[in-house]
């Protein structure tokens, strides 16, 4: 009995010893300074960083309504949201006119037409469409009060939102009031985002 | 005498030709009538009549009277409030989530290289995503269409690009699921590095 307990413990004494003669290799890169006094080692540390991912949630289209009798337009908040764990910088880098309804406008700038007293086929061409950060809805202290009409093609920064957060944005327009009909009308709206 | 012969004979000759030409003249003359007696009732038919007929909309009846079936609804037309527009338009409103790795490299610049890229199209999104790495201007990569739930972590090279790090522009295309249909598209600013 003892012999049989003695061999299985001189197996596994060989196993360790040779598991950590195999491991060996395995701290290769290890090396031994010698010498006599003080010695010195140098350690290199190798770090590996991973891109962040740039995470925001924002709408592809926006619909807004013209009452002409009420001589009202109405279109709700554009609403942007940083997912990102850290600050975005939102820039609306061009709003336009875009086909696809029943009527297709063109833009133009505020102080071009004569609004109230349009005719039938100018009211039906015709639109002044902006957009501008709303205050006290996210964005970060400094952030563009200015409008950015469609009909300008360079991009307006709006602001840096910080993460978590949303920021919102709302359209303003000058329009005719000569409608016949039941319209619709679209226009596109690009976003560009990145990191702050 | 020969001379008186030959006088007389052409005399004969000539009245018989008029004699012929009569039954045409007076075919002429009465064919003329007739045209112009056509053209006389035409003219009368455009005159305006003094009693036109009663149209369809007039009744028999000298003033028109009231057709009291039916109802109106009371009160002043109703027009949609505000908050009623808004909620119709914010219903049309399609929303979504990008998530973009900052950063895309690519082990060689060779056309046809694959490098990592990843980009999420995340499950609570409506649309297809289509990325498109632009590089002055020239597109350089473009994903395979990403449905909700389905991401990418890697492109290919669609032209030679010198090593070196690039500040390049990302778009994102948004297509229906549906229809397939073109929806938007948002830009992203992104670090490219190749080596």
């Amino acid at each position: 009995m003892k012999n049989r307990f003695r061999k299985v413990l001189a197996g596994i004494v060989t196993f360790a010893v040779l598991g950590v003669t195999a491991a060996v290799p395995a701290f290769a890169a290890d090396k031994t300074d010698t010498g006599t006094g003080s010695i010195t080692g140098n350690v290199t540390i190798n770090g590996s960083i991973s891109p962040l991912t740039i995470s925001v949630t924002h709408p592809i289209n926006v619909a807004y309504a013209i009452s002409p009798d009420a001589e009202t337009f109405t279109a709700p908040d554009i609403k942007v949201t940083n997912n990102t764990k850290v600050a975005v910088i939102a820039t609306v880098e061009s709003l336009k006119a875009a086909s696809g309804g029943t009527l297709t406008f063109t833009d133009v700038d505020p102080s071009a037409k004569a609004w109230r007293s349009l005719s039938l086929a100018d009211s039906k061409k015709y639109i002044a469409l902006g957009i501008a950060a709303k205050g006290n809805s996210g964005w970060n202290s400094g952030y563009s009060t200015s409008t950015h009409w469609a009909v300008n093609d360079s991009p307006l920064q709006v602001g840096t939102l910080n993460p978590n957060t949303s920021g919102a944005l709302s359209l303003t327009a000058d329009y005719g009031l000569a409608f016949d009909g039941a319209y619709t009308a679209n226009h596109q709206l690009v976003f560009q985002f990145q990191l702050a | 005498m020969t001379t008186e012969k030959i006088n007389e004979s052409k005399g004969k000759k000539e009245d018989k030709k008029r004699k012929r030409k009569w039954p045409y003249i007076l075919a002429i003359l009465l064919l003329l009538l007739l045209l112009l007696l056509l053209l006389l009732r035409s003219c009368g038919n455009q005159r305006p009549s003094p009693n036109p007929p009663p149209s369809s909309s007039i009744t028999s009846s000298s003033t028109p009277s009231l057709d009291d079936t039916g109802s109106a609804e009371p009160g002043s037309g109703s027009t949609p409030s505000r908050q009623e527009i808004l909620s119709r338009l914010q219903k049309q409103e399609v929303t979504v989530t990008d998530k973009v790795s900052a950063q895309a490299s690519f082990s060689s610049g060779a056309k046809g290289s694959i490098g990592t890229w990843e980009v999420e199209n995340p499950s609570s999104n409506t649309v297809i995503m289509q990325c498109e790495i632009m590089l002055d201007g020239e597109t350089m990569a473009k994903s395979a269409p990403i449905y909700p739930g389905q991401h990418i972590d890697g492109l290919t090279l669609s032209r030679q690009v010198l090593p070196g790090n690039y500040n390049v522009t990302a778009t994102i295309r948004y297509y229906s699921k549906d229809t397939k249909a073109y929806l938007g598209m948002a830009d992203y600013k992104i670090h490219l590095s190749v080596s």
